[in-house]
């Protein structure tokens, strides 16, 4: 909004204060009127100001005068707002009003003036309007606006001659009514609209814009001023369903002053009859089916002091609520008895008044008090799961990701052999976010593409985050929030390095990284081969799985997809849900206390068939139990031209030891060959 | 011990020698029994005089052979300190966590406990339980995402406050950091999705004193001991009185910059006491708690933290970008 600010001296003599602009904006920016800028229009100054929606009677000159007259204890200076007498009954010209929908406008005043010249406004008028970013465009225009941005009160000006009947109905829209309006557009208009019409027509639309058909022109001698108030709703609506927006809707939307019509449509006439000859040929019609009830209000003093925390005497509070318009009379110590003024709609409840006070006290003297603490702060039940794996991930070198919400569901398609239900967005913005994603997988890999475009060639990313399914309802009432964990990994598996040849980042690694993560949260996985993921190699992929639950996937990325997002090297995805990793607090560690007798190393070397899961060969050797065996693991790997046919060569190393004493040779040999039997016995092992 | 240059070459002369099996002294040892007795002594002795010198002897060679091969080791190697480590990767937390942290951080240590909620909202907790019915302007300001006619994308993490206070009673004092969204294209300063720290305190005897003070506390926590705040009135229809709060700009400490446009203040979250119609409505007695509710910007903050210049660049993953922070 933007205010004049020799408009405001109209109003308030802000310049017998001797203070300079730039502490009158600040005083309007800490009574909550946001000075954004200042800006020197010829010998004029304008502020621009941020006005919330709450006082829409700060939305004009008159309003924003009241604020400071209020702040500096000064007089605000109303114009003369009483009507102008009417021609003598003979000269006078019929004009009937009448209000059909009274709930949508309680209150429409209309006076016809005539011997009106339409012509160019006078050098003082034009300044005013040109300061605040109006384009002047005729005398009876530029007073309706002026009174707009004065006194904050839409008025509109029919030409009279051109309305049918003389008469104005204000009801809604009947079934396929038009109306071209003021901006030449023409509109189709609905039941739910309310119309200013004529006997016959639709001449404007109410509070939001006036129609073609009535506008005053060049030829225009008599005219109809409008001036009523609409209810906000309506105009919201109606201005929402044409795509309108207007100075008069923005201001009735918010909520207009309902005794404000009558006086700013004297104000106009004495206006235009000053400057144009003009003689009113009506009374003051003023249809006023529902008449504005002040509301008197009780502010407790005792209420002030628990809300702002400071003690504000009841004079002080006299004052400033009576600069604000609100008629205070202190009654004792206690309390002070208050009207809302009409132009004040947003004042609802005691702590309105709290607010008055506390603004125009100022919010910078209010004392500074923390409040020591009565409770004792804690994280959420997941932020040390979340920490975990993240402080795991950062220190394996990834870099954590961050994708929106959103999605489309071609671009999940790629990614699933059936299309899973997706939770739909009604009111998307744009054709990219129609949907919300219901796995991390296709952003993260799209984020790597990115990455390979920006130049970056080794990349390793992470995200952790929500993904979201629509469950079994139609208005999905049962739908579900679900953390998940995706990485993605392409390039070298370390940096290129002189001392140290650089080997791809693979399968195994990302799996190496899993496992990490999964035993930092005390849970161990298993791993099974998976070959119909839509999304990955069917030769590279894995299920995790957790204590009998599939949780997820890990493989590398599918040739086809990979060539959709055209990648040259290979990529390596993982994404799981962390639901169940999540669902118990995270273990405290279990201490064992450590051997003190040597452990004994003993490795075999066998051959066996390729077709063999290793995993096989892990259980086998875990259900055996046998005593003191502390480690099992694969050392070597190895297939090739001399091995016999389907068959591969693997080492292990078994680890014994015993926490009562040193084992001997005969004790380690007795242990390792029950293992070897029992391996050869089950899956026929040849040791070399 | 001509021609022994080695350790490995040591051992052998020593296992000639002393090995306990098949040593020379070993099996000179094992001949005694079969001298006569008187000679035996003599013979005993002069064999284990025999061993000490032997033992001494090559442990003295042991150590000789030792340091020489320590000057080899010393005259030959020698690294070019100044090539480059090995290059272990790098990772990092998201900037936007690296905030979010940092800020839950301050706050748990002043008493807040951190809730969450969900990010589909049900329109009552999203906008009605707040004092925003249908057809309130604020409606427009926060344009919504919708899902159905009754869920939205929560606006903000407000619904999470009036979860909590439907919960339990008061003392209440929390923070409910998190994901929001709204209606808005993308560009430089907008996302529809952003994250969101909000803040509730509600007890007895609560007022604006507190609020300021609380607030201050933590900016001075986030960016230096010496922040200043300042509240001015505002409007948001969950609370009453509103503010805005204003902090002491972090680049020019109030002296005007560029960053703060010459006014020594940077805008950085809506608060104010929480509304007696939200108390009422999750069951609290107005006259009897008052409390504050504030809200701001986790992206916000780590744009004017590190002033990058534009939001998308916290959601395109660059990791030219991420691995600065
Ligand atoms: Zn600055």
């Amino acid at each position: 909004m933007k205010i004049s600010y020799s408009w405001l001296q109209d109003y308030v003599d802000i310049d017998m204060l001797g203070v300079g602009v730039e502490e009158v904006a600040r005083a309007l920016t800490m009574v909550g009127l946001a000075v954004e800028g200042i800006e020197e229009v010829g010998p004029d100054t304008v502020f621009d100001l941020d006005v919330t929606t709450n006082r829409p009677d700060c939305l004009s000159h008159l309003g924003v005068a009241r604020e400071l007259a209020a702040q500096f204890r000064l007089r605000l200076n109303k114009p003369e707002m009483t009507a102008l007498p009417t021609v003598e009954a003979q000269e006078r010209l019929p004009i009937e009003i009448a209000i059909e929908e009274p709930g949508l406008c309680p209150r429409y005043a209309g006076r016809v003036l005539t011997d009106v010249r339409i012509e160019e406004s006078p050098d003082w008028l034009k300044a005013r309007l040109e300061a605040v970013g109006q384009r002047p465009i005729n005398n009876i225009v530029d007073v309706t606006n002026f009174v707009l941005f004065g006194l904050g009160h839409p008025l509109h000006a029919f030409d009279y001659q051109k309305l049918n009947g003389r008469k104005i109905v204000v009801r809604r829209a009947r079934l396929g009514e038009r109306i071209t309006t003021l901006d030449e557009v023409k509109r189709e208009l609905t039941p739910e609209m309310l119309m200013i019409c004529d006997a016959q027509v639709p001449v404007a639309v109410a509070g939001v814009m006036g129609g073609a058909d009535s506008e005053i022109g060049e030829g225009s001698t008599t005219i109809l001023l409008e001036s009523a108030f609409f209810q906000p709703a309506t105009v919201r609506s109606t201005a929402r369903s044409l795509g309108l927006s207007t100075e008069a809707s923005y201001r009735f939307e918010r909520r207009a002053d309902p005794m404000m019509p009558v006086q700013a449509l004297n104000y106009a006439c004495r206006l235009i009859c000053e400057m144009t000859g003009a003689r009113c040929v009506s009374e003051v019609v003023d249809e006023n089916p529902a008449p504005y009830a002040p509301r008197p209000f009780t502010l407790r003093l005792s209420r002030i002091k628990q809300v702002m925390g400071v003690d504000v005497s009841a004079g002080n509070v006299a004052d400033i609520l009576s600069g604000l318009g609100f008629a205070p009379e202190v009654q004792g110590e206690e309390a002070v008895e208050v009207c809302i003024p009409s132009f004040r709609g947003d004042v609802d409840v005691e702590d309105d008044l709290v607010e008055e006070v506390a603004r125009h006290v100022g919010y910078d003297k209010i004392p500074t008090r923390y409040p020591a603490p009565t409770t004792i702060g804690h994280f959420t039940a997941e932020e040390p799961h979340d920490r975990r794996i993240i402080s795991t991930l950062v220190g394996l070198g990834f870099y954590e990701a961050m994708n929106l919400s959103f999605t489309i569901p071609a671009k999940e398609e790629r990614f699933l052999t059936q299309v899973s239900a997706m939770i739909p967005i009604s009111n998307p913005l744009t054709e990219m976010d129609t949907h919300l994603r219901t796995m991390l997988a296709p952003g993260l890999v799209e984020s790597l593409r990115q990455n390979l475009n920006f130049g970056n060639r080794n990349v390793r990313l992470f995200e952790l985050g929500p993904v979201f399914f629509p469950g079994e309802s139609e208005n999905f009432t049962d739908h579900r929030e679900v953390r998940h964990l995706a990485l993605a990994a392409t390039g070298e598996a370390f940096g290129s390095h002189w001392n140290h040849s650089a080997g791809e980042f693979d399968f195994f690694h990302l799996k190496g990284v899993v496992e990490r993560l999964l035993a930092g949260m005390g849970a161990t996985a298993e791993f099974e081969q998976l070959s119909d993921s839509a999304y990955l190699h069917p030769g590279v992929a894995a299920s995790i799985r957790l204590g009998g639950e599939t949780i997820g996937v890990i493989g590398e990325l599918h040739p086809r997809v990979a060539e959709a997002y055209k990648f040259t090297t290979r990529v390596l995805i993982a994404e799981f849900s962390l639901e169940s990793l999540y669902a118990a607090p995270l273990a405290e560690p279990e201490y064992q206390r450590l051997v003190r007798f040597p452990a004994v190393e003993r490795d075999l070397s066998f051959l066996l068939d390729r077709e063999m899961p290793f995993s096989t060969i892990t259980s086998a050797v875990q259900a055996l139990r046998v005593q003191g065996l502390k480690d099992f693991r694969l050392i070597d790997l190895y297939y090739g031209q001399n091995l016999p046919q389907g068959k591969i060569s693997l080492t292990v190393r078994f680890t014994f030891e015993d926490p009562t004493g040193t084992l001997t040779q005969n004790e380690v040999s007795e242990r390792y060959s029950q293992v070897v039997e029992a391996l050869k016995l089950q899956f026929a092992i040849e040791p070399r | 011990m001509q021609g022994v240059s080695s350790l490995d070459e040591l051992t052998a002369v020593r296992d000639k020698y002393l090995s306990r099996q098949r040593g020379v002294l070993a099996l000179e040892m094992r001949k005694l029994g079969s001298l006569p007795s008187a000679e035996r002594p003599a013979a005993g002795q002069l064999l284990n005089r025999l061993k000490g010198v032997v033992t001494e002897e090559l442990e003295r060679f042991q150590e000789e052979l030792k340091s020489s091969a320590n000057a080899v080791r010393l005259k030959t190697e020698f690294l070019d300190v100044s090539l480059p480590g090995f290059p272990y990767p790098e990772g990092k937390i998201h900037p936007i966590r690296r905030v979010w942290r940092e800020m839950e951080e301050i706050f748990v240590r002043m008493g807040f406990s951190v809730e969450t909620g969900p990010q589909i909202e049900s329109d009552y907790y999203n906008f009605e339980a707040l004092n925003i019915p249908k057809g309130h302007p604020a409606r427009d300001d926060q344009d919504t995402l919708y899902i159905s006619d009754n869920l939205v994308l929560r606006t903000h993490t407000s619904p999470v406050q009036i979860r909590t206070m439907e919960g339990k009673e008061p003392p209440i004092r929390i923070i409910a950091p998190g994901r929001v969204y709204r209606r808005d294209a993308v560009d430089a300063t907008h996302s529809p999705m952003f994250h969101q720290i909000e803040g509730l305190v509600v007890d007895e005897g609560i007022t604006m004193a507190d609020l300021k003070g609380s607030l201050e506390a933590f900016f001075q926590q986030l960016f230096s001991p010496d922040t200043k705040i300042r509240m001015r009135p505002s409007y948001f229809p969950f609370v009453e009185p509103g503010a805005e709060v204003d902090v002491s700009c972090i680049f020019c400490s109030g002296k005007g910059c560029r960053v703060c446009k010459g006014s020594g203040w940077i805008e950085i979250l809506g608060a104010g006491m929480v509304h007696p119609k939200v108390f009422s409505m999750v069951g609290y007695d107005p006259e009897k708690y008052t409390g504050f509710a504030w809200g701001m910007g986790i992206d916000r903050i780590a744009i004017l933290k590190y002033q990058v210049e534009d939001l998308r660049l916290f959601f395109e993953n660059d990791i030219r970008f991420l691995s600065q922070f």
